[in-house]
């Protein structure tokens, strides 16, 4: 990889990321949860996402020169190291899919009721294939460029709906008691926070190494807090009870707009921030399934093979679920994936670093460790 | 049966836009990806086109993931 991204850039990526498909997806599941009380979820895991991100920078930063894969087979010896990238890449492959299906299904239920799932996916398939071509740099360049829109149309968003807050929607506070609330903060840590993992493959196109433990911890937090916000404001202008049964909470929220009765169905906007959001997260998890799977396999050239994949993707997308609510139980389980692709991945790499260096140091007698650096 | 003839189409098109390019480097293990790749998704696209019924792999995952996922539920219940 040739590419540079500044540190800005690499902050900016790590918000898309955080707030990404999460914008439109997550923010039933905790208020599903914790009803009223899933604003304290989501602080909860705005804490332990930091804590997370933390893990993962200091994981990155290992080896600020080589990617996840290749730290991965640096650490964990040739062949390990390889079928952990082959996971990887099977786990950026399936949150791909479930990225892509996510689209297909909000525009097929909310948007566009009568153009069919597939058009939808080839077309979106095919502006990721076309991101992944044009490389990471363009990518993260196009999010700089887009972001000032998308704090405008947040600040628009939130500036609109402050004259439909009800403060009561936040009563009564703690009456489930603590678990429902833990319960909640699983998924509110997972999918914005956990999924960063995809940026240890985006490491090494960082200008300054020095600077990316700040930036990353920067970007996951404003992400977080995006995300924090669109909870907050759901409990509080829909009320727990409409949340739940919303499949999309904030769209509901957007529609609820109605500034004198002359600002309405402004939901657009809010469609306009998750697409973007969306589509830059899924197009850096594209583009990093691209590297992670050159370097997997040793390839030369990790170009070219982006239409092929693209086109897996489509047919991939309609297999993995028959129906959306059907898709909408991944939720049970998908966090724990994100856990071990970031919580564990990380530790186990950080703990194959420390037992090296504890090894090198008793002596340099050469205990059969392959040479690093 | 239009859709197998676009599906089979566009993985020609495909192959057709990016093959020479490679062919002329001599990227071998790229070529043999590439078309691994491709027919595994002409495959998957063609067996959706006649409605055969396809293993789905998050139905894997729920099978390795799903017991934790239960467990911490009914822990926090």
């Amino acid at each position: 990889m040739n590419e540079r991204i500044s540190g800005r850039q690499f902050a900016l990526m790590a918000a898309y990321v955080a707030i990404g498909d999460s914008m439109l997806v997550l923010p039933s599941i905790p208020i599903n949860d914790a009803q009223q009380n899933a604003w304290i979820s989501a602080l909860v895991g705005l804490a332990a996402g930091m804590m997370v991100v933390w893990l993962l920078s200091a994981a990155g930063r290992l080896y600020p020169h080589l990617t996840l894969v290749q730290a991965a087979e640096q650490l964990l010896g040739k062949w390990i190291g390889k079928a952990v990238s082959a996971l990887f890449v099977a786990y950026l492959f399936l949150s791909i899919g479930a990225h892509t299906r996510e689209i297909g299904d909000f525009l097929t239920t909310q948007m566009m009721p009568e153009t069919p799932i597939q058009a939808i996916h080839i077309m979106y398939a095919g502006i990721l294939a076309m991101a992944a071509r044009l490389g990471l740099e363009t990518i993260a360049r196009t999010g700089e460029f887009f972001f000032s829109f998308f704090i405008v149309f947040l600040a628009a968003f939130i500036l609109f709906l402050i004259p439909d807050i009800k403060l009561n929607n936040l009563l009564p506070v703690l009456d489930g008691g603590i678990k429902p609330i833990l319960r909640g903060s699983i998924t509110m840590t997972a999918y914005p926070f956990m999924e960063l993992a995809v940026l240890l493959m985006a490491i090494p196109a960082v200008r300054k190494p020095q600077a990316i433990h700040a930036n990353f911890m920067r970007g996951a937090f404003m992400g977080g807090a995006v995300v924090l916000l669109i909870i907050l404001l759901s409990i509080l202008v829909l009320g727990p009870d409409y949340a739940t049964r919303s499949i999309y909470p904030s769209y509901a929220l957007a529609k609820k707009i109605n500034v004198g009765r002359f600002f309405q169905r402004l939901e657009v906007i809010l469609a306009f921030m998750w697409l973007l959001t969306s589509f830059i997260k899924s197009a850096i998890f594209f583009k990093v399934l691209q590297t992670a799977i050159a370097q997997t396999a040793g390839l030369r050239t990790e170009k070219r093979l982006e239409l092929p994949l693209g086109m897996l993707v489509v047919c991939f997308s309609l297999i993995i679920s028959s129906n959306i609510i059907d898709f909408h139980e991944a939720d049970h389980y998908w966090p724990y994936m994100d856990m071990t692709f970031s919580v564990i991945l990380s530790l186990v790499l950080l703990a194959a670093y420390a037992i090296r260096r504890a090894a090198r140091r008793k002596g340099t007698t050469g205990s059969g460790n392959k040479g690093k650096d | 049966m239009v859709a197998i003839a676009g599906i089979v189409l566009t993985a020609v098109l495909i192959a057709m836009l990016e093959v020479p390019a490679m062919r002329k480097r001599r990227l071998k293990k790229e070529l043999f990806l590439f078309f691994a790749i491709l027919l595994l998704a002409a495959g998957i696209g063609i067996a959706q086109s006649l409605h055969i019924t396809l293993p789905n792999p998050l139905d894997w995952v729920a099978a390795v993931y799903g017991p934790i996922g239960r467990l911490v539920d009914s822990a926090l219940k």
